[in-house]
């Protein structure tokens, strides 16, 4: 009856403890639970914070997909909403993790939230000098390259 | 890979249950934490930011908003790498105008690229912008190239620049030129940049970009011969259509044969480039020095006869609602195939399908339709020959 649980570790050795359908939405857990049942996993390369944030989401999305049936449809309107909601309270070096932890753990529909969102982040920036100093990006163009580049951005008038 | 490793460590623990809290705490702890404020970009799989970079092209297709693809490009080497290479298709196969080079590659196939000039008659320059009309576009009408009328003691010529004020030789915006003769009945196109490369039967593949020769080699700017536009003289004086051809010498007419393909560059030669020094080079040393300019058989395209209509008096072409004021300099273009279309196989509505389109709209306002296998400053300039006024054609 009771529901099986797995433990997670992040990089600072904190454990979580979830049930294993929320963490089963990760392609990676479900094939590491099977793979090594009742062990904990060791997830070295996601912080807490991250970690946490990501277990959020599967938890959210876990218990709308158990209530499924014919409410879904209403339901998964909502469940959008919670989603733009979701990553619009991260900040962006945090946007960045989570991305790379939905990929790491491959969990598609939190990588195509993400994606989405930083895609919405760069076409709302005004030029690529501010695509760079939000994200934090060098710019490793030869001065040749520059040229080009400069003739491209003055085209469209 | 991370994901290797955590297997084989919890392989490695598998085997020696009991000390399971020794080596893995160990190891994370060893680690520093990965979320510092160094840039996450670097790591970042390229097949993300391929993803996301996709997002934004697909989502604008219209300018001024495809301004984000072109900031995107404009980024780092990384993320102009994926946008151009990966990202942005040629108009030939997206049917969209991105970046300037695009102009010099050829239209799609399917539906026209559809743009209308402007004509300012006291600077005698012509501009070239993206839409249908300007009623319909207004002030989000995208300038794609301007050109300006000089008058020389030999005749006519026009400079087009992807600028709208910039008409200097030497200026990186300058694309090309139209010359007249002194008649205004025979027009030369220049393009300021070195000729495709055609080798035997190379019209049915695709060219890599290095069958290109670069500016490398001869270090001044050359421009070549791209194609000649000639109005046949009307000595009888009656008025009537014009008639006019286009030879275009970079086109082989085997470009519209069933799977065809025609030369396309990817990138302004006259701008440094890293990649193309180092293609030039190997140019240089496989002896592709100077190229021949004109392909052995060139596509040429002819006015299509309009029909004389009865109660209307004038001569009559159908351009679909585009054209809607009488105009001696309206036309319709289509290829000259009759007599190479039996020998090359070339199919009958191939044959009849309207290459270019140009027509008056309105006072100073013209609308220019254009279809592969041209680009867009063939086209313009194409257009451009038109507005010269020739007496002696009409």
């Amino acid at each position: 009856m009771s529901k099986k649980m797995i433990v997670l570790k992040s990089s600072e050795g904190v454990s979580f403890v979830v049930e294993e359908a929320v963490a089963r939405q990760s392609k990676i857990i479900s094939f590491l639970v099977e793979e090594f049942p009742d062990r904990e996993l060791p997830l070295t390369n996601m912080t807490s914070e991250i970690l946490r944030k990501t277990i959020e989401y599967c938890k959210k999305h876990v218990v709308e997909d158990d209530g499924g049936g014919d409410s879904s449809s209403s339901s998964s309107g909502d469940l959008k909403e919670w989603d733009v909601k979701f990553v619009a309270e991260i900040d962006q070096p945090r946007l960045m993790d989570l991305l790379m932890a939905a990929n790491y753990l491959d969990i598609p529909s939190l990588l195509d939230v993400t994606c989405q969102k930083v895609a919405d982040t760069i076409a709302a920036c005004n030029d690529e000098k501010e695509i760079r100093a939000t994200f934090n990006i060098e710019n490793d163009f030869t001065e040749e390259e520059v040229e080009a580049i400069r003739m491209e951005n003055q085209y469209p008038i | 890979m991370p994901f290797k490793k955590m297997v084989r460590e919890l392989r490695g623990r598998n085997k020696a249950v009991g000390r399971s809290h020794i080596a893995p705490e160990g190891s994370s702890s060893a680690s520093p934490s990965p979320s510092t404020e160094q840039s996450i970009w670097v790591d970042l799989p390229p097949e993300l930011l391929l993803d996301i970079i996709r997002r934004i092209e697909s989502g604008q297709s219209l300018w001024p908003g495809r301004r984000d693809v072109v900031a995107c490009a404009s980024v780092c080497r990384s993320w102009r790498e994926m946008t151009k290479d990966e990202v942005v298709k040629a108009p030939q196969l997206s049917g969209l105008l991105t970046f300037p080079v695009s102009l010099t590659q050829p239209g799609p196939r399917d539906a026209p690229i559809q743009c209308f000039i402007k004509r300012e008659r006291a600077t005698g320059i012509y501009r070239l912008y993206l839409g249908l009309s300007p009623a319909l576009s207004g002030d989000k009408s995208k300038l794609l190239l301007s050109a300006k009328k000089v008058r020389r003691a030999t005749g006519m010529e026009f400079v087009v620049s992807l600028s709208g004020n910039d008409f200097s030789r030497s200026s990186t915006s300058y694309i090309g030129k139209l010359r007249s003769n002194f008649l205004g009945t025979k027009f030369t196109v220049y393009e300021n940049q070195p000729p495709p490369v055609y080798s035997e039967r190379s019209s049915n593949r695709k060219l890599p970009p290095s069958m290109r020769v670069s500016p490398w080699v001869s270090s001044s700017t050359q421009s070549y011969n791209m194609a000649s536009i000639l109005y046949e003289l009307n000595v009888l004086r009656t008025r009537g259509p014009r008639r006019m051809q286009c030879i275009m010498n970079s086109i082989p007419v085997s470009s519209i044969q069933e799977g065809g393909q025609v030369h396309s560059p990817t990138e302004f030669t006259n701008l440094g480039n890293k990649k193309n020094k180092k293609k030039s080079m190997m140019d240089f040393c496989t002896g592709n020095m100077g190229g021949e300019s004109v392909v052995k058989e060139p596509l040429v395209l002819k006015n299509k006869s309009p029909r004389w209509h009865e109660q209307l008096q004038c001569w009559c072409l159908n351009f679909k609602g585009r054209v809607t004021v009488a105009s001696v300099k309206n036309f319709q273009l289509i290829a000259a195939a009759a007599e190479a279309g039996k020998n090359m196989n070339i199919p009958e509505e191939e044959q009849e399908r309207v290459i270019l389109q140009f027509g008056k709209i309105g006072k100073d306002i013209f609308t220019m339709d254009y279809h592969y296998p041209i680009s867009a400053f063939q086209a313009f300039a194409i257009c451009l020959s038109s507005f010269d006024t020739k007496p002696v054609c009409e």
